[in-house]
């Protein structure tokens, strides 16, 4: 570590070289990114002397005429910058606003955030960031390099990743496509699976750590992120792209853009499929990804732009841990996967997961005056699809069936040939999946309005009705004529064929009122905004199989969830190097819908706790045209985490009571956390062909409180037992590495090859538990079982070419370049009996071994 | 450039540092406790003459090699280890082992009784005439001199027997063969003459009880299947140094459904074994793993969530915080619930060490090691 904190010192001195310049020189770069823009134009006002940037937009420019006071820069499909150069001589970096249609409203409905103007700790990775590093990275893992971020490819299934922001898993990472929310209404989830393939059209994915500057209401405990896709090109033209990979991957990809047509017409397509056998044992996958918007510009007032995307795919997972002993005596090592069979002599996923989840959104961009404008978005999203696995009737075992050893996949002919030997037809084992099919509509609409040359005034508005619709369904029957199910009280013992719904059936309705109200002033130096927003969250169950038709309780009354946030905070620019900012915020966030609803029936918690969050930031940020840097410290204070507990009367023998009153839950409250901790990064660029992005991020997230016995109430307000002390003061949060380090060195030996290498470090990762587990202090309070810490380094090579006039580049990484033996994930538990969590007994998935691809994309 | 080159790799070198091997503590450490699933078989064999064989040159145990057989229980849990550490070296702690051996018991008499028939005898047992008529009458007989009999108690019961033509004075041998009494044969000495003998008697048990089973097939052909037969015969033989002893030696036989057998003098026993790391120690645990049926009849006894849970997914759902969490002493209840079900005359003292599938955030198993003990029910086993 200390070794690590040297090469972060050295790095930072060699800041202060980069200084005292005699001539006209600057970088020219995207904004909100930190992407050169190469071949950008300079061109000294009022004359005809001028230059273009280089590779890394760079420029240098002398014998300028005494009585110039400006240069223009500018680039096609930007916005042009005057720049005043009087007394000047390093303009720094100078950043350009693209100027695709739409982008910039976009950017405010997503309230992304602007270097040194909004005041909260941010990361952002652009297209070519995107292009370099996608390989078979999936959006999480793009994010790996960035301060607070922990990100994982889990079994390793093609869109199974996952991302933790400052020690908080997805339900509390808010994540935007182009601002409209796409956490899950009821659990709060991120499937990346979703978007798996949507890398193509991303045009930046932003970070911002915290509460952020997100104006609705979202589960920014840990952070935000940000996705933009491509809007409208300017230019016209498109690329083909075709890719291969370590055990077979093979992706090929078509994009056009119109750019803007005489009569105003502009529309973007891109298609692709990926598939491969995946990494591990059975994990082959089939996606693909559309993606198109075709926008108008009406006149001068009016863009109407209607974006679509979607990424229907199939992939076999590994969904099960196992111990490490069990990946080092499978004879299959770390490929090792407990999950998938033979049937017939085809490989069966059985454990598997489809999804196709289209988006369609269609915005209406209204210029009203010269001081405001409003900027709708009514979307929809219709999602289909689930998860398959295993079901039997009790008599047998899935894992009773291998076709070998305990490493060896099931072997789904033998199951066959048991269902075979049933007497009344029923099936002993069968294959199901389970669904989880939603229809989503929703409008986001901001007005913007500029009261004064320094004082701004948004408001918002965000609706949001949502349909869950949970079931599970037969797949295949293997051999048996039907499976029995009888738990369907209105149909009971029914035989069931491939399709028929099983085990249950409801549906989950959300709807969701918000709105907010923003103020944004900015003079000089300071920046500074201050933000309200509320919102009502309403949920509804409904269940078809515990409920006959004719019981009223089969549907439930609209449960009413109040939550809001206020946050603020400021930024100061002390000059053209040094700025400052911090931010403070609270929020009460909504209890989840499966808080609100227990048991698995509706019985309704209607007394369910909003959670709390507290949190606040403190930043600085220093820039200059070789080194940029930013450091920040935080604590985010979570209070009253939900945790439910619902149990059978019966099932503790201690609590005496009505045994007509089996189903009971306690809400506990006092389940509190603290994650604070210090976050840095930087980008190093000592002469124009080398670059060195490096980030540290040091965690400290712990359990708050020992909470005292939770009481147990039942539905008529009575207490009926208490919970023991929960032993957890103290205890590290788990799941996520609390300190990361990464180093990103790019070289550009030639014009056009860059090479690189990325050094991502991983610590003080420990094994993931339920806090409200820790029911003894028989051991005192012991941590969960640590994780090894590990750096693993990945290797990329980009090489631009011709072919004939077209420009073309070639792409390779390789990703755990030196097939670094690592564990990613881990569930704790006691191998050796005595209580406190340890390797033996923790059920892990390791990082994937070395994997590699290669891919050549054709601009035309 | 040449700074670049050096920093570049001075940082590969350094971060290089941080990334090699960074499992092989964990690996270490595991491989320390790590018990290899390859060394813990369940043996099932047999001692047969190859493995009576092995334990020739072991001092104390000549006589096993010998005759193909322990004397006792105790001699088999001390020199059956010698054959399995011969045997399966290879094998590492947890290994079990059900081992087949034949243990020596020959048919020797209990306690010896004699009674003779007393008038007052008779007239408590009814008999007025001062005689008995009919085997039962001897049982009553018997069962009326000696009130509580023991398995192999042979009694010599001088009574007066009147057959219908003729009444003798006879002397019975009854046996006690478990709950049963049987009027043993005792050859005449025209049946030693014909079973080859010259005197009425046997200088060889292994002779006697071959030839009485010939002497036997001839005098009751018509026997069932199942009928039990018991004979005394005299066995004769001179100790060292002493005078020629007459002993009476009580045979048991048993109709096969074409002849009579000999209950013999080996009887097949059983012991387990299991090997602790250094060596294998007598060990009555049973071993096995939960199946999905077992689940079912658990879960079906402990009801509610977790017991459906455990119907439904075959398995014992560990999550403290779910509604079908299987709590430590649930679990044990379902245990003893099982075991008293499925095994309900196992002895005290029987070892289970069962294993469970659970499910905890992902699928893994458990153990449960538990005795029973002398209330019957079934505690946790420490070892």
């Amino acid at each position: 570590m200390k070794r690590l904190l040297l090469v972060f010192g050295i790095v930072c001195f060699g800041a202060l070289w980069a200084q005292a310049q005699q001539t006209i020189r600057g970088n020219v770069m995207e904004a909100g990114s930190d992407e050169p823009l190469i071949g950008a134009s300079i061109l000294v006002v009022g004359s005809d002397q001028g230059t273009i940037t280089d590779f890394d937009g760079s420029f240098e420019l002398s014998n300028i005429p005494n009585n110039a006071t400006e240069v223009k820069v500018s680039y096609i499909g930007f916005e042009s910058k005057i720049v005043k150069i009087s007394g000047q001589m390093d303009l720094g970096v100078i950043e350009l606003e693209l100027s695709a249609i739409g982008l910039k409203q976009v950017e405010i409905v997503a309230s992304v955030a602007v270097d040194r103007k909004t005041p909260v700790a941010v990361s952002t990775i652009g297209r070519t960031f995107i292009a370099e590093n996608a390989s078979n990275q999936e959006y999480p893992e793009l994010l790996k390099s960035t301060p607070g971020v922990y990100a994982t490819k889990t079994g390793g299934g093609y869109g199974d990743s996952r991302i933790n922001v400052r020690g908080f898993n997805s339900t509390n990472v808010a994540v935007t496509i182009n601002g409209v929310p796409v956490n899950d209404m009821e659990n709060g989830r991120v499937y990346w699976s979703n978007w798996a393939g949507l890398t193509d059209v991303t045009r930046s994915m932003q970070v911002q750590r915290g509460l952020g500057a997100s104006k609705v209401a979202v589960p920014s405990v840990g952070g935000t992120v940000n996705i933009l896709t491509n809007t409208i090109d300017m230019e016209k033209g498109g690329s083909v792209f075709y890719g291969i990979g370590n055990d077979n991957y093979r992706k090929v990809s078509f994009d056009y853009s119109s750019g803007l047509t005489d009569n105003n017409w502009a529309f973007t397509v891109l298609a692709s499929k990926i598939e491969g056998d995946g990494w591990a044992e059975g994990l082959n996958f089939e996606g693909y990804n559309y993606f198109f918007n075709v926008s108008k510009v009406i006149n001068k007032k009016h863009t109407l732009s209607l974006t679509g995307f979607g990424a229907p795919q199939r992939h076999g997972q590994r969904q099960n841990q196992q111990t490490i002993q069990s990946f080092r005596n499978a004879p299959q090592g770390l490929k090792y996967n407990a999950d998938y069979g033979y049937l017939n002599g085809q490989l069966v996923n059985v454990e598997d997961n489809f999804y196709h989840k289209p988006q369609f959104s269609l915005n209406h961009y209204w210029t009203i005056n010269s001081t405001s404008d409003l900027s709708t978005a009514i979307y929809a999203s219709t999602g289909t699809g689930g998860g398959g696995g295993t079901a039997t009737d009790g008599s047998v075992g899935f894992n009773e069936f291998r076709t070998g050893d305990q490493y060896s996949p099931y072997d789904l002919d033998a199951i066959v040939e048991k269902n075979l030997t049933s007497q009344d037809g029923h099936a002993f084992a069968y294959l199901r999946a389970s669904r989880n099919d939603h229809k989503w509509y929703g409008m986001l609409s901001t007005y913007n309005k500029k009261l004064s040359n320094d004082f701004n005034l948004l408001a918002g508005l965000d609706l949001r009705s949502y349909k869950g619709i949970h079931f599970s369904e037969v797949t295949d029957l293997l051999g048996a004529d039907y499976a029995l199910d009888d738990n369907d009280i209105n149909n009971p013992n029914r035989r069931l064929k491939v399709g028929d719904k099983r085990d249950y059936a409801n549906d989950g309705i959300v709807l969701w009122e918000g709105g907010y109200l923003q103020g944004e002033y900015s003079s000089g130096p300071l920046s500074a905004f201050l933000s309200l927003s509320a919102s009502n969250t309403s949920y509804k169950r409904i269940d078809y199989y515990n409920y006959l038709d004719s019981d009223p309780l089969q549907e439930t009354d609209f449960q009413n969830f109040f939550g809001y946030q206020i946050k603020g905070g400021a930024n100061y620019n002390v000059n053209k190097n040094h700025n400052f900012f911090a931010n403070l915020g609270y929020f009460e966030k909504a209890p989840d819908f499966d808080a609100v609803f227990q048991n698995f029936r509706n019985d309704i918690n209607a007394d369910a706790e909003n959670q709390k969050i507290l949190s606040f930031e403190l930043g600085y940020g220093f820039r200059s045209s070789a080194f940029k840097a930013n450091i920040n410290v935080y604590r985010t204070t979570w209070n009253d985490r939900t945790f439910t507990k619902s149990f059978n009367a019966q099932d503790d023998p201690n609590t005496v009571i009505d045994e007509s009153l089996a189903e009971l839950f306690a809400n506990i409250l006092g389940v509190n956390a603290i994650h604070q901790g210090v976050e840095l990064d930087f980008v190093y660029e000592p002469t124009t062909r080398f670059t060195l992005r490096g980030m540290l991020s040091i965690g400290d997230w712990t359990w708050d409180e020992n909470v005292d016995g939770v009481s147990i109430i039942d539905e008529r307000q009575n207490v009926v037992g208490t919970i023991p002390t929960l032993f957890i003061k103290g205890l590290k949060v788990g799941d996520a590495a609390q300190t990361t380090g990464s180093l990103i060195a790019d070289y550009r030996v030639i014009d056009d090859l860059k090479l690189g290498i990325t050094y991502n470090y991983y610590a003080n990762l420990y094994a993931e538990y339920d806090p409200i587990d820790r029911i003894s202090d028989e051991n005192g309070i012991v941590q969960s079982w640590k994780i090894p810490d590990v750096g693993v380094f990945d290797a990329k090579a980009v090489f631009d070419f011709k072919i004939g006039t077209l420009d073309a580049s070639l792409y390779a990484n390789v990703n755990n370049l030196f097939n670094e033996e690592y564990i990613t994930d881990a569930q704790d538990g006691d191998g050796d009996g005595d209580g406190i969590g340890d390797a033996a007994g923790a059920r892990v998935f390791y990082g994937l071994g070395r994997t590699w691809t290669t891919g050549l994309k054709i601009r035309f | 450039m040449k700074n670049i080159y050096l920093m570049l790799s001075g940082l590969v070198l350094v971060l290089g540092l941080f990334s090699c091997d960074s499992l092989k503590d964990t690996y270490a450490e595991l491989d320390e406790n790590y018990q290899d699933p390859s060394g813990i078989q369940e043996l099932s064999i047999t001692m047969g003459d190859d493995e009576y064989q092995l334990l020739e040159d072991v001092d104390g145990a000549e006589s096993i090699a010998n005759y193909k057989s322990f004397s006792s229980e105790d001699e088999a849990k001390t020199y059956i280890p010698y054959v399995l550490d011969y045997l399966y070296p290879q094998l590492g702690k947890g290994a079990s082992a059900s081992v087949d051996y034949h243990i020596y018991s020959a048919i020797v008499s209990n306690n010896e009784y004699s009674f003779e028939l007393t008038d007052a005898d008779y007239q408590a047992l009814g008999q007025e005439e001062g005689s008995l008529d009919s085997q039962w009458d001897v049982f009553d007989a018997v069962e009326y001199k000696l009130a509580n009999p023991e398995h192999l108690d042979l009694v010599s019961l001088e009574y007066v027997y009147d057959d219908g033509t003729t009444v003798d004075t006879v002397i019975g041998k009854i046996a006690r063969y478990n709950d049963d009494w049987l009027l043993a044969d005792q050859p005449t000495s025209e049946e030693y003459a014909m079973m080859g003998q010259s005197f009425p008697n046997f200088s060889s048990r292994t002779t006697a009880k071959r030839n009485l089973a010939i002497l036997l097939d001839q005098k009751y052909p018509f026997a069932y299947e199942g009928d039990v037969k018991a004979v005394v015969f005299t066995y004769t033989y001179v100790p060292s140094g002493g005078d020629r002893v007459f002993e009476d030696y009580l045979a048991i036989f048993e109709f096969d459904g074409s002849q009579w057998m000999v209950i013999p003098d080996l009887k097949v026993a059983n012991l387990k074994f299991g090997f602790d790391g250094s060596q294998w120690v007598p060990d009555n645990t049973i071993r096995f793993t939960l199946s999905s049926a077992d689940f079912s009849l658990i879960g079906g006894n402990q009801g509610g969530d977790a017991g459906e849970s455990a119907g439904n997914y075959g398995n014992f759902d560990r999550r403290p915080t779910g509604s079908a969490y299987w709590s430590d002493e649930m679990i044990l209840a379902g245990i003893n619930f099982l075991l008293n079900t499925n095994y309900p005359s196992s002895a005290v003292g029987q070892k289970y060490l069962i294993t469970y599938a659970i499910y905890d955030g992902g699928a893994g198993t458990e153990d449960i090691y538990v005795i029973k003990d002398s209330s019957g029910e079934y505690i946790y086993y420490e070892e």
